[in-house]
């Protein structure tokens, strides 16, 4: 027994010996930046079955390969979409060997990037400011941040903005770009009374209301008419539409009265209701 | 008899139990908030952070950037070792993800492994809104492990564009500006 067990090492370095020493694959291209997905990297090796992934700045991409005539040839299949640019490793496996070879990928279908342009603030009140600032990015399928001619890879600008109300849109094409321009605080309040005979009533009439840059104040906006007789005061209150106010009131009841609109802090001049 | 009845009552029982169990509905995803995030539990990292920005974010702002990057590295380490994309979602802008499931084949088994251990995180656009921070990490520490055990340590300079969505900044592009082995 114990003469057989002195066989066993024996076996096991004849079995060690027998095992082919896997020398690593020579890359043939020696260009340093590879493109994906048109280039194939070629290498010298006399071993078969290998496994290849590239490993980017990000993620690891399996390879496809194929072998023939002791050239091993790794590559991206297309229609896989682009790559994160950069330094990469590429890995060559068989069994428990793993071979490393530094490249530079970058994606040899040029994508157009997008614009990405950031504006803030989104709504804009011209009573306040009518600054924005704008961030301003270009940016490929790949998500690879794309250089801004001239500008580097940031630009960041201070707009000063149209004051005319609008929705308006950094990009054309996208809602999602969407920034609006809110009308301000009305700067006059002109208001007008008129006798209707018909209807035995006084029509008073508020605006058109507009903002210092011309914009119809807002809807909803409200407005108080104020009428005073001897020594009385009552108020209405209205919302504004389409920059008007309209209000009837019965001549037999509010003939004499004194009636004045205002919004907020800014007042019209007093009227007397008369035939 | 009364063995054949049992049988039957023991198959009957067995039946009811089988529909029951299947009949469950599964268990519901829980919301982010309440889900503990063990990779970047796990994960430990320096960051200094420099604001170059006409806008200063707030103190809390950048506490709230220096926490979610150092978040955002632990989960690309571990898509780096794993191409495991779902484990990190969390921190990649819609258009990121749908990048990165491009060139999902499965996960892998890790071989090689990526730490980071140092970054400096210079904040070179701030919106208004705290919405969008373009920044440049100009001293990112990286080692990467090797199967036989080897080593290699680089100082990495990336630009990136980092939204914040949800209650955490995501990542939405990146250009690696330079790398260096140390």
């Amino acid at each position: 027994m114990k003469t057989h067990l002195l066989y066993v090492p024996l076996l096991l370095m004849t079995w060690a010996c027998s095992q082919v020493p896997i020398e690593k694959p020579v890359l043939v291209s020696k260009s340093e930046i590879v493109s994906i997905p048109a280039d194939t990297l070629s290498f010298n090796t006399s071993h078969s079955e290998w496994e290849a992934m590239l490993y980017t700045h990000i993620q690891p991409l399996k390879m496809r390969t194929h072998q023939a005539n002791g050239r091993l040839m790794v590559f991206l299949l297309p229609g896989q979409g682009g790559i994160l640019e950069g330094p990469a490793r590429l890995e060559l496996a068989t069994g428990n060997r793993h071979f490393y070879y530094p490249v530079t990928v970058r994606n040899s279908v040029v994508k157009t990037g997008s614009m990405k342009d950031y504006r803030s603030p989104k709504t804009v009140n011209p009573d306040s400011a009518l600054a924005q600032q704008r961030i301003v990015h270009i940016i490929d399928p790949a998500r690879n941040l794309l250089e801004l001619p001239g500008k580097g890879y940031f630009l960041e600008q201070e707009l000063t903005l149209d004051p005319t109300v609008a929705v308006y849109r950094a990009n054309a094409d996208k809602p999602l770009t969407a920034y609006y321009v809110e009308p301000g605080s009305c700067v006059n309040v002109p208001v007008q009374a008129g006798y209707k005979k018909g209807n035995n009533s006084f029509e008073v009439v508020v605006g058109p209301l507009i903002d210092r840059h011309g914009n119809t104040v807002a809807d909803g906006t409200l407005v108080t008419l104020t009428l005073r007789s001897g020594g009385k005061v009552w108020h209405l209150e209205e919302n504004l539409q389409n920059g008007l106010v309209s209000r009837t009131l019965p001549a037999q009841k509010f003939i004499g009265f004194d009636v004045q609109a205002n919004v907020q802090d800014r007042f019209s001049k007093t009227l007397k209701l008369s035939i | 008899m009364l063995r054949l009845f049992l049988l039957f009552l023991g198959l009957l029982v067995g039946v009811f139990l089988y529909f029951r169990v299947e009949s469950q509905p599964p268990a519901p995803e829980l919301p982010i908030f309440l889900r503990q995030d063990t990779i970047a539990l796990a994960h430990h990292t320096s960051i200094k952070l420099s604001v170059l920005s006409k806008k200063t974010p707030s103190m809390a702002q950048q506490e709230q950037l220096r926490h979610d990057y150092a978040d955002l590295w632990a989960h690309l380490n571990h898509l780096y070792a794993t191409n495991d994309v779902e484990a990190g979602k969390e921190y990649y802008t819609e258009e990121w993800f749908r990048q990165l499931c491009k060139h999902y084949e499965g996960e892998i088994e890790s071989r090689v492994s990526r730490t980071d251990s140092l970054h400096h995180l210079q904040i070179m656009n701030w919106s208004r809104d705290g919405l969008v921070c373009a920044a440049v990490d100009s001293n990112a520490i990286l080692t990467y492990s090797y199967p036989d055990r080897s080593t290699r340590r680089v100082r990495t300079s990336l630009a990136l564009v980092l939204l914040f969505q949800g209650d955490h900044w995501r990542i939405d592009a990146m250009r690696v500006l330079d790398e260096k082995e140390i």
